[in-house]
């Protein structure tokens, strides 16, 4: 059979290739009735109470007592003694405690747990467990038992009645009720899931509760796939209750790729995002069916000195605190996404005077001054970063340092090795001279924020990366230790502080204040955006309209 | 036969151990301190200090490295420093993974380049030949994380025929682990729904990591018959009167093959381990993906172990080479 006058057919259509191209075709048909499969997520995603939240890291370490990175996927499976209220930094409600008490002196803390809780793997939490809990995270030989500082926990936590447990700190703790809506070492684990999953005194069950976390939170993990996604379920017994908005299933998917992550909430394949780039946040104005929601962050991002090299003079780091152009940087490259630093504390710590300001980009003040230190410029300064964090932010202090001739060299390392330089302990000589990188506090108090990156007690490992050593600032950020906030005295303490930090004898060039932003569909509602907790959000509160 | 089985395994044994020690040796010197990294960012010096300790880190590289034997040989390769879980577990989680990937790429690989490598022989210089040698250049020359790009923006997002990324839809349970192939374990649960999902899932990262091996094959398979087609006793068989598909494929394909399938074993051997950027791209949870993140947080335990399943992966391709070729060629006799 031929077809000798199709239109456009230039040779006969032989007999094999009519049966081929009718194969292709009819390939093509059956592959087209396969599409409503392949689009099958996006269907449950909008019809069946399930969240899907696109982030760019991994879910890993579920253990509480040892995840010191990242705390987005232990949120809706712990819960802490207390948590932070709302949007509050400075204020916490009592949580899986049902009431909070202490007495006059602030050294011991008495919490009643709420009736009736159980852990996901059915266990009873009362004030034996909690105090189970506690004391293996204190104990755990890497675990963060120094957030807790908490000395003996066996006999320092006593429990009065089934769930009453006191907890005697030998000292002064007026903040532990903030301090226990942290995010790092709080969350309560099941006692017994770790204990009959423990692998020794080095272990304390980590190894097991990493991937198969038990809280008492309102999700359970019903699944992880190691960097891929983590499926979480209701916890029908959650203490908190559930009403008809909340969701059934969360998904948290990583999606290392911002422009994906942005592409997959435009398709309606994710409800939240936690956006990337600058140009991504901005995008998400553009179309009625998706937004975002901002708020505040304590993450600051900056540029740490080396203060024990060749910039131990304090003009020449004042100088380079001139050179570094943060309103320009924080307009033109963040595009508005961030906020300037006011210093080198973010904003939202008590006591900080937002009116303390790093210099003023000023190159001609930079230059004078690096004159007065008799400053050798002809030396090739280094400025070390970690795979592709920083590039931008290097070439322009690289560019503004130039005009006032002195010449920065750009290390891009991979990120253990960027770790091993800034906390390492190598001689001065042997380091760079600038490094950038961010950071934010456990809880809101000075104290917690300044000792370890700026006090002269502190080591490199601690994260004082410049060895910063000005005998007044560590006196200062000392004599803040566990200090109320709320005192005349101490606040002045602190500005001084500030003052010296962000003006005097800076060892840090604050860049940016970051902001809490999260990309979302418009029928997402309940997002609250703390900023203590830091790139992570509260699950539990999160509805989608109806 | 057996004497040349004792004697590779000898050599395999041999060349494991130096693996071993060559890797451990680089994973030493690697930038990077892997209790830190453990501990994270936010860990001060004290704790850092405690996961040292506990990793073994402060022994002597000696005494580390006897434990690390000891280890490995009851089938521990320690804790990866990227998802916190024992480095077996993952390599039993990715592995399968990335063989499904790289199988499922091979087959599409060596369909189109053995068919049209052999049509491009056979109509030497003709239009199809021509086609083919461009469309093979360009196939090498491309770079795959580009032509992953391209392919996920134009089928995923623009046309929306086949999903972007990942081994399934969002949230979808996978079937019970029995093979570690998606597709081949749904189809082992009877779930006809999660096998078109996982297959739809396969489809667009497969054809992209087969495009060099298919564009590798077409030219090898090609420029192969072309010398065995001008051969004797191809003219002899033409004149003997055989049907052309005796010729080309009894005669001719078959003699191509032994080159060809050493070069065929050499690129999966590259696959298993190589297929990084189509496994980034496409969020494809396997070996690749594995290695690079582990490659870049110093996952030194994961980094060793990579080495030495692939380094096995490359010995076992070998050893079923060598064999292939006594079959392939009875000439051929392994001493």
């Amino acid at each position: 059979m031929t077809f000798k006058h199709l239109p456009g057919a230039s040779r006969p259509l032989s007999r094999r290739s009519f049966l081929a191209s009718t194969a292709t075709t009819l390939s093509a048909l059956g592959w087209s009735s396969l599409m409503p499969s392949a689009a099958m997520a996006q269907d449950s995603n909008g019809n069946s109470g399930t969240l899907v939240i696109a982030v760019a890291a991994a879910i890993e370490d579920l253990d509480p007592a040892t995840n010191l990175n990242w705390a987005f996927g232990l949120f809706p499976v712990y819960d802490n003694l207390t948590r932070l209220k709302g949007t509050l930094v400075d204020e916490y409600q009592p949580w899986l405690a049902e009431t909070v008490e202490h007495n006059a002196d602030h050294t011991v803390w008495t919490f009643k747990i709420r009736d009736g809780v159980t852990f996901h793997d059915g266990t009873v939490c009362d004030a034996a467990a909690v105090k189970k809990s506690i004391v293996r995270t204190v104990t755990h030989p890497t675990g963060l038992g120094f957030n807790w500082a908490l000395e003996d926990p066996e006999n320092a936590i006593t429990i009065s009645d089934d769930l009453t447990l006191a907890i005697n700190f030998g000292e002064p703790r007026p903040y532990f009720g903030l301090e226990a809506a942290g995010q790092y070492g709080f969350g309560i684990v099941s006692p017994t899931a770790a204990e009959s999953h423990s692998k020794g005194p080095d272990d304390l069950g980590s190894d097991y509760l990493r991937s198969n976390p038990v809280g008492t939170g309102p999700y359970m993990l019903e699944r992880l796939d190691p960097g891929q996604e983590a499926v979480y379920k209701r916890n029908p017994d959650f203490w908190g209750g559930w009403d008809d908005g909340q969701f059934e299933r969360i998904i948290i998917k990583t999606v290392p790729v911002s422009a994906t992550r942005q592409q997959m909430l435009a398709s309606g394949e994710a409800d939240i995002i936690l956006p990337g780039e600058p140009e991504d946040i901005i995008q998400l104005g553009d179309d009625p069916s998706y937004g975002k929601t901002e708020g505040g962050s304590s993450e600051i991002s900056y540029i740490a000195m080396a203060c024990d090299g060749r910039l131990s003079d304090s003009r020449v780091r004042r100088a380079f605190c001139h050179a570094f152009d943060a309103a320009a940087y924080v307009h033109d490259v963040k595009l508005d996404t961030a906020d300037l630093p006011a210093g080198v504390f973010p904003i939202s710590i008590a006591t900080i005077n937002p009116e303390i300001k790093k210099p003023a980009f000023d190159l001609a003040e930079a230059d004078r001054l690096l004159t007065e230190a008799g400053f050798d410029r002809s030396q090739e300064l280094v400025f070390e970063f970690f795979e592709g964090d920083a590039t931008l932010e290097g070439e322009l202090f690289q560019a503004w340092l130039s005009e006032i001739g002195v010449t920065l060299k750009l290390v891009e390392k991979s990120y253990s090795g960027f770790l091993d330089d800034y906390f390492g302990d190598a001689p001065a000589e042997d380091r760079p001279d600038f490094f950038f990188f961010s950071w934010w506090p456990n809880w809101n108090h000075p104290f917690d924020y300044a000792w370890g990156l700026f006090s002269g007690e502190a080591s490199s490992g601690d994260g004082n990366v410049g060895r910063y050593a000005n005998p007044e600032a560590t006196d200062l950020i000392s004599s803040l230790y566990q200090a109320d906030v709320t005192d005349p005295q101490v606040i002045q303490t602190s500005e001084r502080l500030q003052q010296i930090l962000a003006v005097e004898d800076p060892p840090w060039v604050p860049v940016s204040q970051e902001r809490g932003i999260w990309g979302h569909r418009s029928n997402i509602e309940g997002i609250v955006i703390n900023p203590m907790y830091v790139l992570t959000l509260d699950m539990n509160a999160l509805r989608r309209k109806t | 036969m057996r004497r040349y089985f004792a004697k590779r395994l000898a050599t395999t044994l041999l060349m494991l151990a130096g693996v071993l020690l060559l890797t451990f040796i680089l994973a030493r010197v690697l930038p990077g301190d892997p209790a830190r990294l453990l501990a994270g960012p936010r860990a001060n010096a004290e704790q850092v200090e405690a996961v040292k300790e506990a990793m073994g880190l402060n022994e002597s590289l000696p005494a580390q490295f006897f434990q690390y034997v000891h280890q490995v040989l009851q089938g521990d390769f320690g804790q990866s420093i990227s998802t916190r879980r024992p480095v077996l577990d993952d390599i039993v989680q990715f592995f399968p993974a990335t063989l499904e990937l790289v199988l499922f790429s091979l087959l599409i690989g060596v369909t189109l380049g053995f068919v049209f490598g052999t049509i491009a022989a056979i109509r030497a210089n003709g239009i199809t030949d021509a086609t083919g040698r461009f469309t093979s250049a360009l196939g090498l020359s491309l770079p795959d994380f580009w032509v992953a790009l391209l392919a996920q923006l134009l089928f995923a997002w623009v046309l929306g025929w086949l999903p972007f990324a990942g081994r399934l839809p969002t949230g979808a349970t996978p079937p019970p682990d029995v093979t570690g192939f998606m597709i081949i374990d749904s189809l082992l649960a009877g779930d006809m729904a999660l096998f078109t999902a996982a297959l739809t899932h396969l489809i667009l990262p497969a054809v992209v990591l087969s495009i060099p091996t298919a564009a590798l094959l077409f030219r090898m398979v090609r420029a192969t018959m072309l010398g065995i087609l001008s051969k004797d006793f191809i003219r002899t068989a033409r004149a003997k009167g055989l049907s052309p598909y005796r010729i080309y494929v009894k005669h001719a394909l078959r003699n191509a093959l032994p080159p060809t399938i050493t070069l065929l074993g050499l690129n999966f051997g590259f696959l298993i381990g190589g297929a990084v950027f189509v496994e980034l791209i496409f969020q494809w949870p396997g070996l690749g993906r594995y290695t690079a993140a582990a490659i870049s947080s110093t996952d030194y335990n994961a980094i060793m172990a990579i080495t030495l399943i692939v380094s096995i992966c490359y010995m076992l391709i070998n050893l079923a080479i060598d064999l292939a070729y006594t079959g392939l060629d009875p000439r051929i006799v392994l001493k």
